[in-house]
């Protein structure tokens, strides 16, 4: 099931490439088909998944390069699965809230990327986390550079090379990890599971520190965490819609992601030493972020670094090491995924009508389309932490979390305020855009656009109110590492 | 199947109506949208009245007679149900190792008494809004935004986890953010919902902050754990004081208490219905509820005499300013804050069970005079008590139910507030006796300001208001708005007779007069003191003979009729006199200058490092990244000529890293 979850998008991917299309008619059914059929795979998946038991599930393992000690081993547990769940349905909503693109290729990238990011949260490799974790950079690439805004190729230059800085020191730590682990198991694996066997050695390593940092530059550039976060509003201002969403909703996931995978479970010592200086950069990450947030002029640069602030709390929530924390961590990353996705989602349908995304450009829109206004209100209240969307439900836990560890406690004291600051932000940004009387007439939603938006309001309604949804899965995926730390820090 | 199974459908049935409302409310013809959310609070009063009794029967009975003379050990006439206080659980969010979040409904006495009073004033103020919204442009949705803040204001109420209350709370705050701004193409509206919001969000930092601290302490949200002696034993004394008066933050921020009330005044931008609805009766009071919930753990970190203080300061001040206003709705608010200023200084100086009545009958007096100004605003065309013509003769209906509440917030005999007010009194008295004398003046000016504006409203000509000619009230200086931005709230036309409202609208000020009478003598000693020992739990010092309230009753009285015949002295004869300082009133309207101190200075403050952080983002922070980046191309283009390839900056860091582990590896 995880094959086809990874590979049908890739295949169909190229499948679409190759279609003779030059409306992109068939390549846009094609990808809504694989995407909502995915899916519904992975929905299946998800809900199966035994959350009282835990462990890994759809597992495959084969033997690609035996040579290095390195197999393709790919799996699902409840760490991953929300992900796993979420990149199909953003992938639909993408392809919803660009029917009307007329280029073939556009649709092969989304498919391409949704197939990557699957393979990132499935893979129980580092090789192979490696191979996905780089595979995602392309068509993102491609996105921002071929169908972005009026400074594409500078967003989606710095975009790469920042990501590929990242990637390096991450390979060279997954590198040394893997040999510097080998006397302990005997011989050279860059298989997970066997690594996380080993936690207690590598503690030990004189070189920990340095292979902890390796994992942990690439994730928080990828969150991305201040002061490493300038790629972010470029590439997500000069990104057409979707890719905004795929941004925003799944490829900053990989850092909090990874941060939990690998940092955490393969260095918790570390992360115990250094859970101080993370905690800072957190803190400074939700503060400075709610403040630069409300200087923007740009709509779309303005969401952009609402989710610098909103990835703060992520960062709080795993240095607190806790487990109301890291669940605070997980559910974070899924609502931003959800109410940021739709920011993106009616901030771009609204600048394909205005032609502007300069916020003093607009006024009255809820005023010119109720459905519009309406639902991008929603998104901005979600955005700003409002209880009862799935928002909330993750900035609680993650300062709950903070609160109850030792090391982040005085940080949540002064985190807090920047939830007042992010509010006023989107408020100001509330009135400025959305109220007030229209000027000019503007289309409403049209049915196309009404199903791209109504799954992410569903859900962060459904998040926000019903954390039964998600937190068994997340508890099934954290507990188990917290064990695992419990062990290695005695 | 009893009332207490079906609790959870209280709060549930105006949130389905919500999700109706919004989702089809626009293809729904006329005012049906208003009569289904009513029909729908209809049904949840029913079962909330339902509720009430099932907790009557089930309460534990007291021996009045021992009660008063102070015997409380002997005083158990009936013990409660076994299963009384009633508790339905649910798993919400559950995490292993952790007491996590369960879903409980709570429902003791008070909770099922506020409960009904909560669904009754959400009915009648439904009723009333069916008539007084009409021809709105966005009627349904004023109906599905009532009816979701009264499901979560039930919410509120019933919830039995605190992290469920802030939930709640913060739900009710986000539809009071957006009915004051429901005429959201006026500036002043938008300025002011923004206000509310903020204002109360940072207060409710303090409720996160507190409900943190207390999971720490005893390790889980629970409300009924928290008045357990075996948790407070847990908590030192210090933990407790902060824990409670961070959580008194937030109250403060809800009930709009000195120095956190300065939105209120502002939230009277919403339409009528909603300043009864949210900011009179209910979400203010939510403030009170909250602390009532938290007065085991105030009185265990010894820091209730600053709820006191907080709430006799607040009750003085609000009387002090509302006589310098003409607009009714903005006395009524300055009415609301001074009344929950009552309430705080109640629960201040240990008269538990008598704020929780004073908080029951102000709902319902205050509503019905909200509700009684929506009716003359309706009426009359204007906002401005002195631009109303007679509306005594034009509108006995609203004149005389106004009056009712009116003698009610007065505390006139044998009127709802008296009762309560008196009681709080008496606990002050006790307690803390120069608190005392500050609610005794500031009843003198209640009675003042309340008659000042019956008389001009309601006996008076119309005339031209003074304040309106005045330069200072146009507009609000210190909501930063345009000379072109600041409308002045119209003028009736020339010529217009008031007339009196439809009879939906004064069915609910009817029903909402019945019911503040009817509470005011539940809780009175004329009929055993019944609601207070219902509320009962184990301390009651507010539990007197009548004999031994005697003085307190006459003292009262005594004041609000000095109080009021001040008023008609100066008003019946001559209501344009200026009667203050041109620049003691100036200061008074202007709210004495701390809006805007807090719009210039801490609002300033907040957000200077704003453009800064932004500058330094993009020049400083970005600008270095572009730096590395161009520095390794020139790196790159030297080192082409030992890896020739497009991917050399790759290379490089490849490079770079393979020797940095190496190092680290050496070591």
């Amino acid at each position: 099931m995880t094959l086809i979850l990874i590979f049908l998008p890739i295949v169909a991917a190229a499948f679409v490439g190759l279609l003779d299309d030059p409306r992109a008619e068939a390549a846009k059914r094609t990808a809504l088909g694989v995407a909502l059929f995915t899916l519904i795979a992975s929905l299946g998946v998800y809900v199966a998944y035994p959350v009282s038991f835990g462990g890994f599930v759809s597992e495959f393992k084969l033997a690609w390069l035996p040579l290095v000690g390195s197999s393709f081993h790919v799996g699902l547990d409840g760490l991953s699965l929300p992900f796993i769940a979420l990149t199909p349905l953003l992938t639909a909503v993408s392809v919803l809230a660009s029917w009307r693109k007329t280029e073939k290729g556009f649709f092969a990238l989304m498919l391409l990327l949704q197939g990557a990011l699957v393979g990132v949260f499935a893979a129980l490799d580092l090789i192979v986390f490696f191979v996905f974790f780089e595979l995602v950079l392309v068509p993102m690439y491609f996105m921002i550079a071929l169908w972005g805004y009026e400074q594409r190729r500078y967003a989606a230059v710095k975009f790469l090379i920042y990501s590929l800085v990242g990637s390096v020191f991450m390979l060279a730590a997954m590198l040394a990890t893997a040999y510097l682990a080998a006397p302990a198991l005997g011989r050279v694996s860059f298989d997970y599971l066997d690594l996380v066997s080993v936690a207690g050695y590598l503690a030990l390593l004189p070189a920990a520190g340095w292979l902890f940092w390796g994992f942990a530059l690439a994730f928080l550039i990828k969150l991305p965490a201040v002061p490493l976060h300038t790629w972010l509003p470029h590439a997500h201002t000069q990104a057409p819609t979707a890719g905004s969403i795929f941004l925003a909703g799944l490829l900053l996931k990989m850092g909090g992601y990874g941060l939990i995978r690998f940092n955490l479970a393969l260095f918790p010592g570390e992360l115990e030493r250094f859970a101080n200086l993370l905690a800072v950069v957190a803190l400074v990450s939700i503060v400075y972020g709610a403040y630069v947030t409300l200087a923007q002029r740009d709509l779309k640069r303005l969401i952009a670094n609402s989710s610098v602030n909103h990835m703060g709390y992520v960062l709080l929530g795993i240095a607190s090491m806790t487990a109301v924390g890291l669940h605070g961590a997980v559910y974070q990353m899924v609502a931003h995924g959800v109410i940021t996705g739709l920011m993106f989602l009616m901030v771009g349908l609204l600048a394909d009508r205005t032609h502007t995304r300069e916020i003093a450009a607009m006024k009255g829109v809820y005023n010119a389309a109720p459905i519009l206004g309406g639902v991008l209100w929603l998104a901005l209240l979600g955005g700003l932490g409002l209880p009862g969307l799935a928002g909330f439900l993750g900035e609680f836990q993650s300062l709950w979390g903070g609160f109850l560890a030792d090391v982040t406690r005085p940080y949540v004291w002064v985190a807090v305020f920047g939830i007042v600051i992010l509010a006023g932000a989107m408020l100001w940004t509330i009135q400025r855009v959305l109220l007030g009387k229209a000027e000019g007439a503007l289309d409403d939603l049209n049915p196309v656009e009404v199903a791209a938006a109504a799954p992410l309001v569903f859900l962060a309604v459904l998040l926000g109110l019903v954390p039964a949804a998600l937190t068994p899965w997340i508890d099934a995926g954290v507990q188990p590492l917290l064990t695992l730390v419990q062990e290695v820090l005695k | 199947m009893s009332y207490v199974e079906l609790s959870y459908w209280i709060p549930l049935l105006p949130a389905l109506g919500f999700v109706l409302l919004i989702l089809f409310g626009r293809s729904l013809p006329g005012r049906s949208s208003g009569w289904i959310a009513t029909a729908v609070m209809a049904v949840a009063s029913v079962l909330a009245l339902g509720l009430l009794r099932d907790v009557v029967l089930a309460a534990p009975g007291w021996n009045l007679a021992a009660l008063l003379g102070g015997n409380h050990e002997e005083a158990l006439a009936k013990a409660g149900s076994p299963d009384f206080p009633f508790r339905l659980e649910w798993t919400w969010l559950a995490i292993r190792g952790e007491a996590g979040i369960p879903l409980v409904i709570y429902i003791d006495a008070l909770a099922a008494v506020v409960t009904a009073m909560v669904a009754l004033a959400s009915l009648f103020i439904h009723l009333f809004s069916i008539g007084y919204m009409h021809g709105e442009e966005r009627y349904p949705t004023f109906f599905a935004y009532l009816q979701l803040f009264s499901a979560a204001m039930l919410a509120f109420v019933l919830a039995g986890n605190f992290f469920h209350s802030l939930l709640a709370w913060e739900v009710m705050g986000l539809m009071s953010y957006l009915l004051i701004g429901f005429l959201y193409k006026k500036k002043t509206a938008q300025q002011a919902q923004k206000k509310a919001f903020i204002t109360t969000k940072l207060a409710d930092l303090g409720f996160m902050l507190g409900l943190f601290w207390l999971y720490l302490l005893i390790g889980n949200f629970d409300l009924a754990d928290l008045a357990s002696e075996q948790t407070l034993a847990m908590i030192g004394t210090g933990a407790a004081a902060a824990v409670g008066l961070l959580v008194f933050v937030a109250a403060m921020g809800k009930s709009a208490q000195f120095p956190l009330h300065v939105w209120l005044l502002d939230a009277m931008e919403g339409p009528t219905p909603v300043s009864a609805m949210i900011h009179a009766a209910t979400m203010v009071a939510a403030g009170v509820y909250l602390t009532g919930r938290f007065y085991p753990l105030l009185i265990h970190g010894e820091v209730l005499w600053v709820v006191a203080w907080v709430g006799a300061i607040t009750a003085l001040f609000a009387a002090v300013l509302a006589p310098a206003f003409a607009d009714v709705k903005k006395i009524l608010a300055w009415s609301t804050v001074s009344q929950l200023g009552y309430m705080f200084l109640g629960l201040g100086v240990f008269g538990w069970a008598a704020a929780m009545f004073h908080l029951l009958a102000h709902a319902f007096f205050k509503a019905l005079l909200f509700l009684g100004s929506g009716s003359m605003i309706h009426g009359a065309k204007t906002q401005d008590i002195f631009e109303m013509d007679r509306l005594k003769k034009y509108m006995p209906w609203t004149y005389w139910t106004f009056l009712i509440g009116a003698l009610a917030l007065m505390g006139i005999p044998p009127f709802a507030g008296f009762w309560s007010k008196d009681l709080i009194l008496h606990a002050a008295e006790e307690h803390a006796r120069f608190l005392w004398l500050v609610g005794l003046v500031a009843a003198f000016f209640t009675a003042f300001y309340t008659t000042r504006m019956i008389v001009i409203a309601f006996h008076k000509p119309r005339m031209a208001s003074p304040w309106k000619a005045a330069a200072w009230t146009q507009g609000a200086p210190w909501l930063n708005l345009g000379p072109d931005e600041a409308e002045p709230d119209p003028s009736p036309p020339e010529g217009h007779h008031p007339h009196e409202s439809g009879a939906e609208m004064i069915t609910a000020l009817v029903a909402l007069a019945v019911l503040s009478l009817l509470v005011g003598f539940w809780g009175s000693p004329l009929f055993g003191y019944g609601l207070l020992t219902l509320l009962y739990w184990g301390e009651a010092p507010e539990l007197l003979p009548a004999a031994k309230l005697m003085g307190g009753y006459v003292t009262g009285t005594l004041v609000a009729l000095a109080g009021a015949g001040l008023a008609v002295y100066w008003y019946a004869a001559d209501p344009l006199r200026q009667r203050a300082p041109l620049w003691l009133t100036q200061a008074l309207q202007r709210r004495l200058y701390l809006d805007e101190f807090y719009y210039r200075v801490l609002g300033a403050l907040a957000q200077a490092p704003t453009y800064a952080l932004e500058l330094f983002d993009r020049y400083v922070v970005d600008a270095l990244v572009d730096l590395v980046g161009y520095l390794s191309l020139v790196a790159s283009s030297f080192l082409r000529h030992l890896q020739s390839g497009r991917f050399a900056v790759y290379a490089l860091y490849m490079l770079l890293g393979a020797l940095a582990l190496y190092v680290g590896g050496v070591r």
